[in-house]
């Protein structure tokens, strides 16, 4: 069955257009049945989108653009958003705009901030060849389809969603969780949880770079094709999993583990699972190395560049609220020298005391002599 | 100033991403009130610090059934270091290292089956009290000392010897040494970071920086030794 989506726009042409595109797009139109809807002015325009019946509602940012009766609606996309939360309690809400007119470094956290906005997502890029928005649109949808269907709204049900296991529910307990004992959960609520902290923050879950620093190994090592066998009973197969995969980071343990030797075991293991994992498959394994020195086994990723880096070449980066249960967010002296996305602010003031040290010191490699 | 230097590192050490995850319940908040404590003498000429006995930094429980706590008493007079007196108290919590079955009396079982633990060791890293008799270096490490009756811990009291120099020893290098010692593999991590280096040199600047000065002075003397001239 394909998700039901109510599209709201104040320019006809676009309704149409978009219509169309959803129509004719292979990806789209199997999975999408798009209604097209001019902003509502009246409870009477309300009540139409309702019985649409919506699973997904796409709004567009910019409603200044009077309709045919000459009406305006008066609110923007964003301030839409909060009214059609409220009597669509249950339904992902993405906001639809153009770059041109949104640009989202003038909203820095308005996912985090808003909760009746779910994702946001630009005209330009929906359709591109590319892209998986239309895949993760229909993720959203589905998972908020699955909440929607539950019958039970118990911390325990909840946690049967996410396939966790009860040492990764006791950790999930303390990453802020939106559920409160007797009260159940509320859909929006809870989406947004899963979404902008379980999936975004490592700790609980790892997405492939996180996932590889803690075997101790690449991230093509990661991704060849034996070794996402070996590791596919750790995978998240939970609502909303994104497309570039997460895994949990205590079944990883658990696999690595259970593939290593004694010997292989006494060592730390980033150390140890390479060691098995060559000794298996008899085949030379590449080891994460540091951004910065070159070093092997990195034992962090560092939140600017995405790569991974030594702990010691590295300096805590607030760069976000997540909670304390999750991994340290941490920036490695390569972005700290290099990357413009770099922010000073985010180091607390014991790190940047060094930052004009770090900027001046020769690379590891560097400071070895060659003469 | 040092009062607020020392106030802000001592802030950073509490912090979840530094000693907080090894520190027993309630134990940040005694920390955080002995920073507030500083802090409000940053006016006043003369100042201290203090950790108290009667409420120490307790690190949580490690996987040899091991409690560590620390009290602290530092002296200053504006940017100056004075006197720094801290302790070091291992608990025990696995009776079979607390109690010898057929050597010790009945009433040390009974002890510790009401506290549930029991000093295994102390140790007062100290500065020279002025007007001592005794030959003592100006900055020492005391095993044993004077327990408290809760502590459970068999040390003669009259034993006051031996002194062994020591640098002296602020939260902040005990910290880094509990680590070490009691939690080696699970601060590998923190103890990696830089800025946790940068915090712990701080505290070795400011504390045993002038120590080690006159330590090397005396390492090179040729008149007399190193525990001669500590002792002096």
């Amino acid at each position: 069955m394909p998700i039901k989506v109510v599209y709201i726009d104040d320019v006809v042409q676009d309704l149409l257009k978009y219509k169309a595109k959803f129509a004719i797009d292979s990806r789209a139109r199997e999975k999408f049945a798009i209604e097209p809807i001019n902003t509502p002015k009246s409870p009477g325009d309300y009540d139409r989108i309702s019985k649409a019946n919506p699973e997904l509602l796409l709004i567009d940012y910019n409603l200044d653009i009077p309709d045919e009766n000459n009406e305006v609606i008066g609110i923007s996309g964003v301030t839409l958003s909060t009214e059609l939360r409220k009597r669509f309690s249950e339904v992902p809400i993405v906001l639809f705009t153009r770059k041109s007119v949104f640009r989202i470094q003038d909203y820095t956290k308005i996912k985090e901030t808003l909760c009746s906005i779910d994702e946001i997502v630009y005209k330009q890029d929906i359709f591109k060849a590319d892209s998986s928005i239309l895949e993760e649109l229909y993720k959203l949808s589905a998972g908020y389809k699955t909440l929607r269907n539950q019958s039970s709204r118990s911390w325990d049900a909840l946690m049967k969603l996410l396939g966790a296991s009860q040492s990764d529910m006791e950790l999930l307990e303390q990453a802020e969780s939106p559920v409160s004992y007797g009260k159940g959960w509320a859909a929006a609520s809870v989406a947004a949880w899963i979404r902008n902290i379980v999936l975004e923050f490592p700790g609980i879950l790892y997405d492939q770079v996180y996932a590889s620093m803690l075997l101790g190994i690449s991230k093509g090592a990661f991704q060849s094709e034996n070794v996402q066998e070996t590791f596919a009973p750790a995978k998240y197969k939970g609502i909303f999993e994104p497309p570039d995969g997460r895994w949990w980071k205590s079944k990883l343990l658990n696999v690595a583990y259970s593939m290593m030797n004694k010997k292989e075991r006494e060592l730390p293991l980033r150390d140890g699972f390479p060691a098995a994992l060559e000794r298996r498959k008899e085949t030379a394994i590449e080891r994460a190395k540091c951004v910065f020195s070159g070093e092997s086994p990195a034992d962090w990723v560092c939140h600017v560049l995405k790569k991974p880096v030594m702990i010691k070449y590295s300096l805590s980066y607030k760069a976000d609220n997540r909670p304390t249960v999750m991994d340290e967010a941490r920036v490695s002296f390569e972005a700290i020298r290099t990357s413009n996305d770099f922010d000073e602010r985010h180091v607390d003031p014991l790190g940047r005391e060094l930052i004009p040290d770090i900027r001046k010191m020769p690379k590891p490699a560097e400071s070895v002599s060659v003469d | 100033m040092l009062i607020d230097e020392y106030a802000t590192n001592l802030t950073f050490l509490a912090d979840q991403r530094y000693i907080g995850r090894f520190l027993a319940a309630g134990s940040k908040q005694v920390l955080q009130d002995a920073v507030g404590m500083l802090r409000s003498q940053r006016r006043a000429t003369i100042w201290k610090f203090s950790i108290l006995r009667e409420r120490p930094l307790a690190f949580r429980e490690n996987n040899q059934r091991l409690q560590v706590d620390v009290t602290a008493i530092i002296d200053g007079r504006g940017d100056q270091v004075i006197d720094v007196r801290t302790l070091l108290r291992v608990w025990c919590l696995d009776k079979s290292l607390c109690y010898r079955e057929g050597i010790d009396a009945d009433l040390v079982r009974t002890r510790f089956a009401e506290a549930g633990r029991r000093v295994l060791a102390r140790f007062h890293f100290e500065r020279r009290v002025a007007g001592t008799v005794r030959p003592e270096p100006v900055y020492h490490l005391q095993v044993g000392g004077v327990p408290l009756d809760d502590e459970n811990c068999w040390f003669p009291k009259q034993l006051e010897v031996p002194r062994f120099y020591f640098p002296p020893m602020d939260v902040i290098l005990l910290c880094e040494l509990i680590l070490v010692n009691f939690f080696h593999e699970d601060s590998r991590d923190l103890r990696e970071k830089p800025e946790w280096k940068r915090l712990v040199m701080k505290s070795q600047q400011t504390f045993q920086g002038a120590y080690f000065n006159d330590f090397y002075s005396h390492v090179n003397s040729e008149a007399n030794t190193i525990l001669g001239n500590l002792i002096l």
